[in-house]
């Protein structure tokens, strides 16, 4: 009995430890990322690999990302990165083109309609905030897969241009 | 042979203490951890030569961060830095910048909603707020309550300079 006490009270740090800095599952809800997540609405949960942001401090064009929402301490989003720090981004609604500043990125979510992110709302967002990159979908088993990569394509469309301003 | 009882046989510490204190940390529950801090941009509330402080994870158990509270954040030019400054404005209120050579006017900042504005003790040594921005809340990530090295002192929540 209680040498399963102590598995338990080990086992709890751990996890925590874990989830906080390694890896977890987390849900995805609403239609700001169809088609790559809920293309039917409703919600998925996938898989998030904190040690590219967290421990090696490594930020991709491309990656799906979950971060800390600049306006609510309490929510998370999750968006795709499509601009670093130096990179300008055109901003479609408003044919502007941002610098974005050192330190910061442009989040994007997949489906512009339904999406408040970089574009509209936030603007360029602090690395800091960055939480973890998606690798996989893992539930429902019917939507198990890789995450799209969306790279070639924003380069192809133009709306991005690598790090030119400071 | 559990962990715990090959760490004894090593004659090493149990690692169970940090990881809980970790764990908590990593929950927002209330829990502490040291931290050292360098640099003059806390003068004179921080000598700036490597004091040991204890920093408590922002846990709604002590409030929510307030107007003069001394704060570790993550640094907003460089994710792999933190910095301690002190919060001298929160969300909704308009802080004063006063002319510098880079700008020349008098500005007037409103700090949007879940953000504060940092600010270093020593203003003239120190790249805070009035360089990077308002601060989103989500980089914030202690409250320091006190220095424990190489004196005891409690950080007050006086605002120095008003």
């Amino acid at each position: 009995m209680w040498s399963l006490l102590k598995r338990v009270a080990w086992s709890v740090p751990v996890a925590i430890a874990v989830t906080d800095r390694i890896a977890t599952v987390v849900r995805v809800d609403g239609a700001s990322m169809s088609p790559t997540f809920n293309p039917l609405g409703g919600s998925e949960w996938v898989l998030v690999e904190k040690l590219s942001y967290k421990w090696l401090h490594q930020y991709s064009r491309g990656d799906v990302a979950v971060l800390w929402s600049p306006d609510d301490p309490r929510q998370q989003l999750v968006k795709r990165v499509t601009g670093l720090e130096g990179d300008v981004v055109w901003d479609s609604y408003q044919h502007n083109a941002t610098c974005i500043p050192q330190g910061r990125c442009w989040i994007e979510g997949d489906n512009p309609l339904a999406s408040g992110d970089s574009r509209n709302i936030y603007g360029p967002v602090h690395l800091g905030l960055l939480e973890g990159r998606v690798i996989r979908i893992v539930w429902p088993l019917t939507r198990w897969g890789e995450v799209e990569d969306l790279r070639s394509q924003r380069c192809l469309m133009g709306s991005w241009q690598p790090g030119t301003c400071k | 042979m559990s962990l715990e009882q090959r760490c004894q046989r090593m004659r090493l510490p149990s690692p169970f203490p940090p990881l809980f204190s970790y764990a908590c940390d990593a929950l927002d529950i209330s829990c502490c951890c040291t931290l050292q801090v360098s640099g003059p941009s806390m003068f004179p509330t921080f000598s700036g030569q490597n004091e040991f402080v204890v920093v408590q994870a922002v846990s709604p158990l002590l409030g929510p961060i307030t107007k003069g509270d001394v704060v570790i954040c993550v640094r907003p030019v460089d994710p792999s830095e933190h910095i301690v400054k002190r919060v001298s404005a929160i969300a909704g209120e308009e802080v004063l910048l006063f002319p510098t050579k880079d700008n020349p006017d008098l500005q007037k900042v409103k700090v949007p909603k879940g953000h504060v504005w940092l600010q270093g003790d020593n203003l003239l040594h120190s790249r805070d707020s009035r360089e990077y921005g308002p601060i989103p809340l989500a980089l914030v990530k202690g409250r320091v309550l006190y220095q424990v090295w190489p004196t005891w002192k409690i950080i007050s929540h006086e605002e120095l300079g008003g």
